[in-house]
């Protein structure tokens, strides 16, 4: 019976990105197709991917541990001066486990938030707006993996050399949270 | 500067954008002599890929000098004539250590996107849209190069410009190719594509000691360039059967290695060409797929394929059968350049390796939206077109 399901499911995803563009072709318009950035061809398959791939972080389980591997030995990650990098802004809203990772693979640092966390609607809303706190939570991890491992944070361009048009934006404002969501 | 940007699906322009600056500390901001187009920019241009803006700066196969230094940089200074491969990478976190530099942990500054999409983050790459950082190409004045240590490499004193330049991207590509699919003196090599990265995958498996290697493909100026340039065989497949082939190459075998170097937008000379055609356009599929069907099925048993052209989603009807019960061994990646491009250059400077031939078409940044329109439609045999900037003149070198 849940298989049905998820395969109902990435169906009508497929179906959903298939009429998208085909109203897109149909009309002439290329905005109508398109999902993010300013030309897309989305295909049902690439639909179907991005649900399928778990692109639901708002609605995993709220006492989920995060984490990241590092590629540094553990006595480099807790070094007795609290937590590593902007982990330790959070160090009162969020429990971490650090461990050494098998073979010769680091530390993995684990994090979760303490408390509450928006989930359903409001969930939604809130990543939308960039409020959810587990944004925060995944790129304090990312950006502690880099500082740990590189001494710093890499800077995407600027100024950007891009336009503000409607596809753009929504780009824009996804990319904007580009370290706060994913699936860690 | 001025810059050819990317403004929509086939829509192309030459305009003024803003000057990159240092942002980190191991950057380097370089003045782009020669910049080249890649068949994986036709992706872009096409709009089958995602995350592109409007104003982003195309270009990722590039070579120039050196003008500012960020303060950790310790390997360059100003002046430095370089490649830059295509793949940023930061050189410490554990796939750079462990020379897998395109699934870098920190170049990439969108990571969630190709997170979400595949399960797993990849490294960033210049001008290869905000899925893989959204950083700005080489078809303009000058970029910027973050992790310059590990991305940006000396040219060898007698290593021209034209034949540098295609260190960055085609050759390391190549070579990425031939050593991943685990070549071995003495083995048949069958390359599908015989573009820069398919002539560059059949020199790079020359090299490594394979007995037989063969370029597959429909443009006979290509296929002439391949034997000539590069030493490999050629099989026309509008005018042959290409397993029919292989197999009497190979004693009825098939090749030992497989290299598909063409990717999403493959095309055929057969009805199965329509099908995927007609999904693609439909939007049922996002990618084309028959050279990859065709390589599993022609490969040898326990043989090794190697999947090098860039596949963005999904493909139909792959052999799945086939390659399980052939107990194949596939592989791909993206190239993993800082691996492979000093022994590039030393090949070039040995004269074991044939490069600059690629440019076909060397022409002014200007002229950028005609340079795409003759590559993408092959117009005059055009394998690259290579934008030269700085006054840049033909068979120049320091």
């Amino acid at each position: 019976m849940k298989a049905k399901k998820v395969v109902a499911i990435g169906g009508l995803a497929a179906a959903g990105g298939g009429t998208a563009l085909l109203i897109g072709r149909l009309t002439g318009s290329r905005w109508a197709g398109r999902v993010v950035g300013d030309g897309y061809r989305p295909s049902g398959a690439a639909t179907r991917a991005f649900f399928a791939g778990g692109g639901a972080p708002s609605g995993g389980r709220a006492d989920r541990w995060h984490a990241v591997t590092v590629n540094v030995p553990p006595q480099e990650v807790s070094s007795g001066d609290g937590l590593p990098g902007p982990l330790a802004a959070m160090a009162d809203r969020i429990e971490v486990r650090i461990k050494p990772a098998p073979g010769d693979r680091g530390t993995e640092i684990h994090a979760r938030l303490r408390g509450s966390v928006p989930s359903g609607p409001s969930a939604i809303k809130a990543r939308a707006s960039g409020e959810d706190p587990r944004q925060d939570l995944r790129a304090a991890l990312r950006e502690t993996r880099s500082i740990l491992e590189i001494g710093e944070v890499l800077s995407p361009d600027k100024p950007p050399t891009t336009k503000d048009t409607p596809g753009g934006k929504l780009l824009g404002m996804v990319t904007s949270r580009g370290r706060g969501e994913g699936l860690i | 500067m001025k810059a050819l940007v990317w403004n929509g699906v086939n829509k192309l322009g030459v305009e003024q954008v803003p000057d990159p600056q240092i942002l980190n500390s191991g950057d380097i901001i370089l003045k782009v002599r020669l910049s080249s187009v890649c068949g994986s920019d036709l992706h872009l241009l096409g709009g089958y890929l995602p995350a592109m803006r409007a104003g982003d700066v195309l270009g990722h196969e590039f070579m120039g000098e050196v003008v500012e230094v960020g303060r950790g940089v310790q390997n360059h200074s100003v002046g430095d004539r370089v490649v830059v491969c295509s793949f940023i990478a930061c050189g410490r976190c554990w796939f750079c250590q462990h020379e897998m530099y395109s699934l870098c942990e920190n170049s990439n500054t969108n990571p969630a996107i190709t997170e979400t999409l595949y399960g797993s983050a990849l490294g960033a790459c210049f001008a290869y849209s905000h899925a893989l950082g959204g950083f700005a190409g080489s078809h303009a004045e000058y970029i910027r190069v973050p992790f310059a240590d590990q991305g940006a490499f000396t040219i060898p004193d007698g290593v021209s410009d034209e034949a540098a330049l295609f260190a960055s991207d085609a050759a390391p590509t190549g070579w990425t190719g031939a050593d991943g699919a685990g070549v071995q003196p003495g083995d048949v090599v069958a390359v599908w594509g015989a573009g820069a990265v398919g002539q560059m995958a059949a020199r790079a498996a020359i090299l490594m000691g394979a007995e037989r290697v063969v370029n597959i493909d429909r443009y006979p100026e290509r296929l002439r360039m391949a034997e000539k340039n590069i030493g490999s065989e050629a099989i026309n497949y509008t005018e042959t059967h290409v397993e029919e082939e292989l197999r009497e190459m190979t004693g009825g075998r098939g090749p030992d290695v497989c290299i598909e170097a063409v990717g999403m937008e493959s095309h055929a000379d057969n009805p199965m060409f329509l099908y995927d055609w007609a999904k693609q356009q439909t939007y049922m599929q996002s990618d084309r797929a028959f050279p990859l069907r065709e390589a599993v099925h022609a490969c040898r048993k326990g043989g090794s394929l190697f999947v090098l052209g860039v596949y963005l989603g999904t493909v139909d009807k792959f052999p799945m059968g086939a390659a399980m019960n052939k107990g194949l061994q596939i592989r791909g990646a993206q190239q993993h350049g800082q691996r492979y491009i000093p022994q590039i250059l030393q090949h070039i400077q040995n004269g074991e390796l044939e490069t600059s031939h690629l440019m076909t078409h060397p022409m002014s940044l200007d002229e950028g939206p005609k340079g795409y329109d003759m590559f993408k439609n092959k117009i005059d045999g055009c394998v690259r077109s290579v934008f030269q900037l700085d006054g840049h003149s033909n068979g120049h070198s320091h």
